[in-house]
């Protein structure tokens, strides 16, 4: 059963690069699966509690495992060009069928 | 397809074919060009450095391309874009995507104001085609053409040689 609501928060060093190119991603999977989402765009700095999903860049994977000790999906995605990782990631936890 | 782009990446902001001898002189001649232009203050350029510094080369985002920015509170005035083409490629240290050939900086003083230049940029990183382009272009107005041409046209143009 995939996910009926995804609250989710897309991570980078500065909370506008590359954790923008993600929330892009994340978020036209979303809409194509017809999943609603409320997706923010933070910093590794700032990030918030309420989350049932965390996306980020390969390089704050570890930071984030650390800081969520399992109790939420973190996503590290290393390949930005299209949607591909994201989506099959996305489906291996079960956010998406 | 990508016009918005033009609006950003212009032959005020675009810089072509620049001698660089690492990674941090890159980012700052990049961050250099939002500040000559008024889009950011000088500490917002140290922040492009300083993150890279803290956090790796997370800013390599595919082969050869980087977006190099800082935070909005680090100095970043107006949504701006700009872009640096290298005569010869620079290492950032990233495990697969070395060496940078392209880079590209960004300032956003709110976050998520800068949606669709960034998706539009998106769409540059997906055609492999045109960051080839765009890594042989000679003149800011070659890059342009792309921005402006529609995806016809883009298949039909021609690789320059570098």
């Amino acid at each position: 059963m995939a996910w009926k609501k995804v609250n989710g928060a897309c991570i980078c060093g500065c909370g506008m690069g590359s954790s923008l190119l993600l929330k892009i991603l994340l978020e036209s999977i979303l809409e194509e699966k017809k999943i609603s989402s409320n997706i923010e765009c933070v910093d590794s700095g700032s990030v918030p509690n309420d989350l049932t999903l965390v996306v980020t860049s390969s390089a704050f994977e570890k930071e984030m495992n650390d800081r969520f000790e399992g109790k939420i999906p973190v996503i590290a995605i290393k390949d930005f060009y299209g949607k591909g990782e994201l989506e099959s990631k996305l489906r291996d936890i079960g956010v998406i069928d | 397809m990508l016009g918005n782009l033009t609006k950003y990446l212009n032959e005020k902001t675009i810089r072509t074919q620049v001698e660089c001898q690492n990674w941090e002189e890159a980012v700052r001649k990049v961050g250099n060009i939002l500040f000559e232009n008024g889009d950011v203050e000088s500490s917002y350029v140290d922040g492009m450095i300083k993150y890279v510094k803290k956090y790796g080369p997370y800013i390599v985002l595919m082969p050869g391309f980087a977006l190099a920015h800082a935070r909005p509170e680090d100095g970043a005035k107006k949504v701006a874009m700009c872009m640096i083409t290298l005569k010869t490629p620079v290492k950032f240290g990233h495990e697969n995507y070395d060496p940078v050939y392209v880079v590209m900086g960004l300032s956003a003083p709110a976050k998520e104001r800068h949606v669709e230049a960034l998706a539009d940029i998106c769409n540059i990183l997906k055609e492999e085609k045109i960051l080839e382009v765009i890594k042989c272009a000679q003149a800011a107005n070659d890059i342009m053409k792309i921005f402006n041409s529609d995806e016809t046209l883009l298949s039909q143009q021609e690789i320059a040689p570098s």
